[in-house]
């Protein structure tokens, strides 16, 4: 089976204007019945959702702490039960074992089980190709192998796949008519189909949830019952898995049911959930366990957290891009965010070139990951590998060039404003083809820098919020790229916020870029040019605090920094110190300066929507409206609050189709909230939103959280 | 394990969770009871080896299960889960199969024999299977189902489309 190249799968999944809707409707879903699962567990159980994580952590670390001896000990219990193990390396020993299994057993009908490993070794076309017949058993899995395609989803493989669709394979496999919106007729006729295949196979595969290394059993977990049907009616079974499948204990495995289950589809439990402890009697079980690119990945220290994988897709259910285009495009074999990451160890880097580049760095993936599993900085890490080996779009390298230079990117920046002739300075001009959806942000003609640059600005020493828990204190502003050189208005409330709240402030000279939108690129080596010099910049002000009314800086200095520069220890130090005394803007005011509420003021309509990274990555995105609340606003709540806007750094300029797709979804919460006002927190998403909300003649003003605070306090 | 105490406060529990699943339970007062119920609902109901042996008086008014499929199996549980509502299976392979394939799963279950947490019905599955009943012991929450097609909930793709748990006051044996 040969996976069509990425662009080509794009185009597709673009041109399917259904598939949006469907994965929109099943994101949504899995949401309330995943959070009122968790709800329940903690309930009912005192269990939360961390603690349960904590310990199913805990439980793959001690694997992967040595994972030979893990192995060894599983592999030995295994063998003492009966099974026989047979450790493989690669793709091609895995179907050679497997195929040899078959032919010596004189197999002909080989009934499956759902299987990601089965997948990612292709292992059916292999079998096909030798002759012998294959029928995947899982409902999913039998669609997707009609249809000649690849799972688009880890739990839910047909997901891609509408009624009407299901309906038509079906008719073209059994030649009768079949519903085309009957999912209950659709769903008993694969019942009858199906039954022959278990009545009738000589052999059996499944898939293992977790190898359990004290006692040597598999543990399996479905809904369906053909697991059991294919392990139990043959007398010859086949189960296959990768060796990070391994847990310890028993205990160890209850915590994974505890979160598979509710991750996966928000069930508490699903409905069998076997032990398999050796062959049955007049049975063979045979264990294949396969490494395939496993063993680099944990040699890769960073790369290593993710063989913690239970396969629960959760990363793809909160995805905004796989929202958009679905697990065909947002993945390869393995989808979702952990697809991004291990494509590259099972299948190569190539394989992984198109998929990785449109991860937004939302980080919603790792909020839910039931496995602590840090996807956005491991999809980071594979896209500078693409980068490093491939090098940049042109454009990118073209704007980094000018960027990286903080002299060359001001004078560039001040020409371009006053240039009328130039692109960049069309104010509110659409942008040609698929970037239409968003009118082109404007340069401003004099950027925030001229006002306040190398200057220090004395605290209100009246005002209401005056005595509040910043005042005496001093701090450094960091101004960013975006608001800096497009939006200095924000500049100019956020400056007016911290000295209403009794801060003194200085804006320290010789600030220029974070190197976040470097980094984010892929482009390490500018990142880290671009860190160095802002530590230096803002490590020289005397101040208790850095803040800065972005909050994607503030968190590539507060968590990104350390990391990019781990191989210079020196520099590590440096980072840490600097990450120790930055807050973004709402931190800082809510905790630190900590105001008095005011008196609530009728005004406009507002709804407060966070920068995804606000709320996922420095949980904070609940200050926003906290903030707005005390300033004297009562916000509507926006649904999807948290949820990413879209503009995810350079991957709206590289996937316009998917950033308009995700923004869509945001427009039409803000819609349905008839505010008009849209608040939130980072420059970078609010040019991005204001242009699409003007390009879909959306009457809603989008501002800068600082700027309603600003006006309320001056009231 | 199988705590005396506090079985009535687990089985309400178990009964809780395992309705939401969508499997149906009933009790029975005695061993009796629970044949003539069986006997009232499916006269056709044939009973696993494990479950003919631990409920003689049922086992005199049906058949056993052989290799064929038959659409009515009752079969013995091992042990019920409080937390999940599920019952633990513990049949040897052809009996396994025949509850797999089974329209309509009865699932007799000894009043003392409840757990409270999924944790402790793992150790005792693995227990199980240490002692050599079923190589494959297994818990069953609720009937089979799939949400595979447009995520549209679906009772009985592969395994029993129902789910009965029978709780039966009996001595124990």
């Amino acid at each position: 089976l040969s996976i069509r190249p990425f662009a080509e799968r794009y185009r597709q999944a673009l041109a399917d204007s259904r598939l949006p809707r469907n994965l929109l409707a099943f994101q949504r879903a899995w949401r309330l019945t995943r959070d009122a699962a968790f709800q329940r567990l903690r309930s009912e159980t005192g269990t939360s959702f961390d603690a349960a994580r904590t310990h199913l952590v805990a439980a793959k670390d001690v694997v992967l702490a040595d994972p030979v001896a893990a192995r060894r000990a599983f592999v030995a219990a295994a063998r003492s039960n009966g099974t026989q193990v047979h450790e493989v390396e690669t793709a091609e020993e895995a179907r050679t074992t497997i195929l040899d299994l078959l032919r010596s057993n004189g197999v002909q009908l080989l009934a499956k089980g759902k299987s990601m490993v089965a997948e990612e070794i292709f292992l059916n076309e292999h079998l096909e190709g030798a002759g012998i017949r294959v029928v995947e058993t899982d409902l999913g899995e039998w669609i997707i192998q009609l249809a000649h395609e690849t799972p688009s989803h880890m739990v839910m493989p047909a997901i891609h796949k509408s009624r009407q669709q299901v309906a038509s394979l079906f008719e073209s496999q059994t030649g009768q008519p079949v519903p085309r919106d009957d999912v209950q007729a659709q769903v008993t006729l694969a019942r009858a189909e199906l039954r022959r295949a278990f009545l009738s196979a000589e052999a059996g595969m499944i898939g293992a949830n977790a190898l359990i290394a004290e006692s040597g059993s598999v543990l399996l977990i479905t809904n369906e019952g053909n697991g059991d049907l294919v392990s139990t009616l043959p007398r010859l079974l086949i189960v296959i898995a990768g060796w990070e499948k391994l847990v310890p204990t028993h205990a160890d495995a209850a915590a994974q049911v505890r979160l598979l289950a509710r991750s996966g589809t928000g069930q508490e439990i699903t409905t069998y959930t076997t032990l398999i402890n050796g062959p049955e009697p007049d049975c063979q079980l045979h264990l294949v366990l396969v490494d395939n690119g496993r063993t680099a990945m944990w040699r890769d220290p960073a790369a290593r957290a993710a063989l913690r994988c239970i396969r629960c897709a959760a990363c793809a259910d909160v995805c905004p891009p796989y929202q958009v285009v679905g697990g065909h495009v947002f993945g390869y074999v393995y989808s979702g965010a952990i697809g991004l990451v291990n494509t590259a160890f099972h299948h190569g880097l190539d394989a992984d070139a198109g998929p990785q580049s449109l991860c937004v760095s939302c980080n919603a993936c790792a909020v839910v990951c039931p496995v602590s599993i840090p996807l956005p900085e491991l999809i980071l890490d594979v896209r500078a590998r693409v980068v490093e080996e491939r090098g940049l779009p042109w454009y990118k390298r073209a704007a980094f060039a000018v960027w990286s230079e903080p002299r060359r990117f001001d004078i560039l920046t001040r020409i371009a404003a006053r240039t009328p002739g130039l692109l960049l300075s069309r104010a509110h001009r659409l942008l040609p083809g698929p970037w239409s959806w968003r009118a082109l942000p404007a340069l401003a003609k004099r950027p925030a820098r001229d006002a306040c640059l190398g200057r220090t600005f004395e605290p209100d020493s009246h005002g209401p919020w005056a005595r509040s828990g910043a005042r005496g204190l001093t701090v450094a502003y960091f101004l960013q790229c975006v608001a800096d050189r497009c939006a200095p208005e924000q500049v100019d409330a956020a400056l007016r916020v911290l000295r209403a709240c009794g801060a003194h402030v200085l804006v320290p000279e010789g600030q220029h870029c974070c190197g976040l939108p470097m980094l984010d690129a892929g482009d390490l080596a500018t990142a880290r040019l671009l860190a160095k010099q802002t530590i230096e910049a803002l490590e020289a002000s005397a101040a208790d605090y850095v803040v800065t009314g972005a909050a994607s800086c503030a968190i590539a200095i507060m968590h990104d920094y350390a990391r990019l520069l781990q191989s210079e220890p020196s520099w590590v130090a440096r980072a840490e110190r600097l990450a120790a005394r930055t807050l973004d803007l709402l931190s800082f005011v809510a905790r630190v300066a900590d105001p008095p509420a005011l008196d609530r003021v009728d005004g406009p309509a507002v709804t407060y929507h966070s920068f995804c990274q606000s709320t996922n990555v420095l949980d904070v995105g609940a200050l926003g409206p906290e903030l707005l609340r005390r300033a004297g606003v009562d916000p509507v709540a926006l649904p999807e609050w948290d949820v990413c806007c879209g503009f995810g750094g350079g991957s709206s300029i590289d996937h316009p189709e998917v950033a308009r797709g995700i923004v869509q979804r945001k427009l039409d919460n803000v819609r349905g909230t008839g505010a008009s006002i849209l608040a939130t927190d980072n420059p970078g998403c609010i040019l991005h939103l204001r242009g699409a909300a003007q390009a879909a003649g959306l009457d809603v003003q989008v501002r800068h959280i600082a700027e309603v605070l600003a006006q309320c306090l001056s009231r | 394990m199988l705590g005396v105490s506090s079985d009535i406060d687990l089985w309400t529990t178990f009964t809780a969770k395992a309705e939401l699943l969508g499997a149906a339970v009933v009790r029975a007062h005695s061993e009796e009871a629970a044949a003539h119920l069986l006997h009232e609902a499916t006269p056709r109901l044939v009973l696993t080896g494990s479950a003919a042996a631990r409920f003689p008086s049922i086992a005199a008014q049906f058949a056993r299960a052989g290799g064929d499929a038959a659409p009515e199996v009752a079969a013995l549980a091992e042990f019920g889960v409080a937390e999940t509502g599920s019952l633990a299976l513990n049949e040897p392979r052809v009996d396994r199969g025949a509850c797999f394939l089974a329209d309509r799963l009865w699932l007799l279950v000894p009043h003392e024999r409840i757990v409270a947490t999924i944790d402790e019905a793992l150790l005792q599955l693995a227990d199980l299977a240490r002692a050599g009943g079923s190589k494959h012991p297994l818990l069953m929450s609720g009937p089979s189902r799939t949400a595979d097609i447009e995520r549209v909930l679906t009772i009985g793709v592969h395994g029993p489309r129902s789910l009965v748990a029978v709780i039966v006051n009996s001595p124990v044996r």
